[in-house]
């Protein structure tokens, strides 16, 4: 029985691989793999041969004693195991994925068969947490040797997870004899608070007194706390989590093998308990994995960016007539996608409560308050924010209708037509954040007065705001000229992630069969450069319009007019780039091949 | 009405669907029938325009699909097995959207009525997580027939559907084709295929191996009398079988036989 089930193992694992080198004869996940694995070679060199960790054991001169390390090591396993006793309040469950219930749970293998199972496959988690852990804790940089890092690691780790599912195979038989959740964490806790107590009662005579001043030399209150955790009973209380860390720490191979023995025989205590325990996991087990392949299925949700469904239906931002430009109609679709928090009316109030507020600052000014001048600050900030990063948040639109592509393909219309329609809801919605934003500047925005006092040999700068709030015809002309380029710059920056989508959708999918590992980290990155790349390229000939069309307007114009003539030049030469690239990628999306596209 | 000559898609190296030709007239419901990986679904989703032939012609209604795509994609709808819905939208929602698309001014009647007729009108309100599958299906053949379409494919209807939606489902196809709209019907259950088309076109591996009406498929395929479908199928997907030629570009299509 066992055999099948490594064979269950091996094979997942081996056709797992194989599909990924499959994949790789595609250049679209070769050209990624490279780049990812390139990323991933120079990070884990930086970390083998880079600056040392500031962890560093006993070896790093401190005058801390040799168990230091060990020490702390045990009383963080000590609160990772209190905390697998504490937290918890669900009945024992194994994780098992939606297939292997479906296949094992059936099937003639007993629960000891199936705890072997879970244990095997647990150890590949481990594997590579080892890996990971030891090269990015890096404690063999400083002397020790990388072997004994990564089986100290394996030996930690193994013993936590028999442990945890010890802890919850005695959790349940405690249910099972009525002590529930609060019982027990009250007993455990208790019982840790008064084992603390009578420790400490039974050591304060032989603990060396605290230092006394308060601008000690940092390592002196160590040095107390190395004296208190090593002496009297505390040592034996953190006996069994020093055997477990006791191999990680070990500074030679001899030392290594001398702490192993005692390490082993801990884990091969958890081992029997947990082969021995008849505790009934099976039902637990299946709702656990249903919890845990929604919380997956929630996770890939949150990480397309796309907003989840609602449970009830959202009210239409709009009434939408039956004709007319059918592009609205994707428009009117994602604003419902979007959600209440984007509609209409949140817009139309948050409008009014600036306005007003703004219109009671702007009469009776506050003084030399500084929330005037930290509110155009962080409007500032945030109307930077949603021009750069807003795009890439905010997929309410092609992306979000990438699993649909081929009901898109059905529709009437011509291509530029959809991907207009599929790109205007998120210009819509960041348009209008964007207005709100230029509007709180244009109210709240005032000069700073600095003043400067001189007291001795200090100097102290202050900001004031009092009476130098900037003329309401230049605040109107700015704020004007900035609320014409948002939204053209708004189509460009969401048109570069749609093109993405629609020429590439498989490097955007974050669905259970999207590619994942070192092509998608790579993919990953190539879009990252491409796009900024691709930014840089679109918003430049706006910028010089703008730059040339200021220039020469300022010669004969006030300041607030060149301005608004020059966003209004470069605001056009978007708009002309955005249709033409709509124009463009509609006939992409008209040759689009679901079929051919969408599959791995 | 829907007339495809020389429909061909490959992947690659590896041929789907290997030169198609047949028609379909305005009262004719043509099942589409065929083993596993025949070509049935792939068919359907060209003749749909959601993918591209590789080689080939597909005229709706006299738009052809390749040329005009909007002309033609505004008179067919393409029942997929999978309801595929926006379950961010209402059922209403979904009818209005559907409305803007294909410019469907009186939409609010005929929404109402097809709602009606589909027994979906208690659930205007409620979002696609809130109903059956079998209500998912009426809600896309709803969101399908708003615009009154002349060619409609149906990707394996039944499944899912209770007895009364399965015997709703044929009612409502049949009528489809009565009023005189071309239907075709890609199923593997042969009853169903027995029971409410006209015509039938089998294929297997990509290569069409039986077309023309279900008699003379029948009449073709039968060693005894009273052969039924499945007989007739698996006659003509037995590897014996040889696959049938295209008929030339200028021979008539089989007359349509209107259901009784």
């Amino acid at each position: 029985m066992i055999s099948a089930l490594f064979f269950l193992q091996f094979n997942s694992l081996r056709n797992r691989l194989r599909a990924r080198l499959r994949r790789l004869k595609r250049p679209k996940y070769l050209i990624g793999a490279i780049i990812g694995g390139l990323y991933f070679i120079f990070y884990f060199s930086f970390l083998i041969t880079g600056p040392r960790p500031g962890v560093s054991g006993n070896s790093d001169g401190s005058p801390i004693s040799a168990g230091w390390g060990e020490t702390i090591g045990a009383i963080l396993l000590f609160a990772v195991v209190l905390l697998n006793w504490v937290l918890p309040n669900e009945r024992a469950a194994l994780a098992f994925t939606e297939a292997e219930i479906a296949f094992l749970f059936p099937a003639p293998i007993t629960r000891r068969g199936l705890i072997h199972y879970k244990l095997v496959r647990s150890q590949i988690g481990i594997l590579f947490s080892v890996i990971f852990l030891t090269l990015i804790w890096g404690r063999w940089r400083t002397g020790g040797h990388i072997w004994i890092s990564a089986l100290g690691w394996w030996v930690i780790l193994s013993t936590l997870s028999l442990h945890t599912l010890a802890s919850s195979f005695a959790r349940t038989i405690l249910f099972d004899r009525g002590i529930t959740n609060w019982k027990r964490r009250g007993i455990i806790l208790g019982g840790v608070v008064a084992i603390l107590g009578v420790v400490f009662m039974l050591g304060r005579n032989h603990l060396p007194p605290w230092p006394s001043n308060p601008d000690a030399d940092p390592r002196e209150y160590l040095n107390w706390l190395d004296a208190a955790l090593t002496t009297g009973v505390i040592p034996y209380l953190l006996l069994p989590f020093r055997l477990v860390v006791a191999p990680y720490f070990a500074a030679d191979a001899a030392s290594f093998i001398w702490a192993l023995g005692p390490a082993l025989a801990i884990m091969a205590l958890h081992y029997i308990l947990v082969i021995r325990a008849d505790v009934a996991f099976e039902e637990a087990s299946i709702t656990y994995s249903q919890k845990l392949a929604t919380r997956l299925a929630t996770m890939r949700e949150r990480r397309s960016g796309v907003p989840s469904a609602p449970k009830k239906g959202r009210r239409a931002p709009f009434n939408l007539a039956p004709t007319g430009l059918p592009s609205l109609a994707f428009l009117w679709k994602n604003l419902i996608l979007a959600g209440a928090n984007f509609s209409p009316r949140f817009f139309l109030r948050v409008f009014l409560l600036l306005f007003i507020g703004g219109a009671l600052v702007m009469q009776h000014g506050l003084g030399d308050s500084p929330w005037p001048l930290f509110v155009t600050m962080l409007c500032v900030m945030f109307f930077m924010m949603s021009l750069f990063i807003g795009p890439s948040l905010l997929r309410v639109d092609f992306r979000a209708d990438l699993n649909v592509a081929d009901q898109l393909m059905l529709y009437p219309l011509p291509g530029w037509q959809i991907v207009l329609g599929e790109i205007l809801a998120p210009v819509a919605i960041l348009t209008a954040v964007q207005w709100l934003l230029i509007l709180a500047v244009a109210m709240f925005f005032t000069l700073p007065e600095v003043a400067v006092h001189t007291t001795g040999d200090t100097t102290v700068t202050q900001l004031s705001a009092q009476n130098h709030a900037i003329p309401l015809e230049l605040r109107v002309g700015f704020a004007l000229a900035a609320a014409i380029l948002a939204p053209a710059i708004d189509l460009i920056m969401l048109i570069i992630p749609n093109a993405v989508a629609l020429l590439l959708p498989s490097w955007v999918r974050f669905d259970k069969n999207a590619p994942r590992g070192f092509e998608n980290f790579g993919q990953m990155i190539i879009l990252a450069i491409g796009q900024l790349l691709v930014m840089a390229v679109a918003l430049a000939p706006a910028g010089l319009v703008f730059w040339v069309i200021e220039l020469l307007a300022s010669l004969a114009l006030d300041p607030a007019l060149a301005t608004l003539l020059a966003a209004l030049a470069a605001a056009t030469m978007l708009v002309v780039e955005a249709a033409t690239a709509i124009y463009i990628l509609g006939h992409a999306f008209e040759r689009f091949d679901v079929s051919a596209e969408t599959t791995n | 009405m829907i007339e495809i000559a020389g429909l061909t898609k490959l992947y690659g190296e590896f041929v789907a669907v290997n030169n198609l030709s047949f028609s379909v007239r305005g009262g004719e419901v043509l099942g589409l029938v065929g083993p596993n990986g025949a070509g049935k679904t792939t068919t359907l989703r060209c003749l749909a325009g959601i993918i591209p032939p590789s080689r080939g012609s597909i005229v709706i209604n006299g738009c052809d699909l390749l040329q005009n795509p909007v002309g033609a994609k505004a008179q067919l709808a393409f029942f997929t097995d999978e309801p595929r819905l926006f379950d961010y939208l209402t059922v209403w929602q979904h009818l209005v959207f559907v409305a803007r698309i294909y410019q469907v001014a009186d939409y609010i009647p005929r929404g109402e009525g097809l709602l009606a007729e589909l027994e979906l009108s208690d659930k205007r309100d409620a979002l696609p997580a809130e109903l059956s599958r079998g209500m998912k299906q009426k809600l896309v053949i709803a969101c399908g027939l708003l615009h009154s379409p002349k060619a409609m494919y149906f990707d394996e209807p039944l499944t899912g559907l209770d007895p009364l939606g399965i015997r709703k489902m044929k009612e409502s196809i049949t009528r489809r084709a009565r009023e005189g709209g071309a239907v075709i019907l890609s199923s593997h259950l042969l009853h169903l295929v027995e029971e409410i088309c006209t015509h039938l076109l089998i294929l297997k591996g990509g290569q069409m191996v039986a077309y023309g009406s279900l008699e003379e498929i029948t009449r073709r395929f039968s060693v005894e009398p009273g052969a039924n479908l499945e007989d007739v199928f698996f006659r003509a997907t037995s590897d014996e079988a040889a696959p049938v030629p295209p008929p030339p570009s200028d021979s008539p299509p089989p007359p349509p036989i209107l259901p009784t």
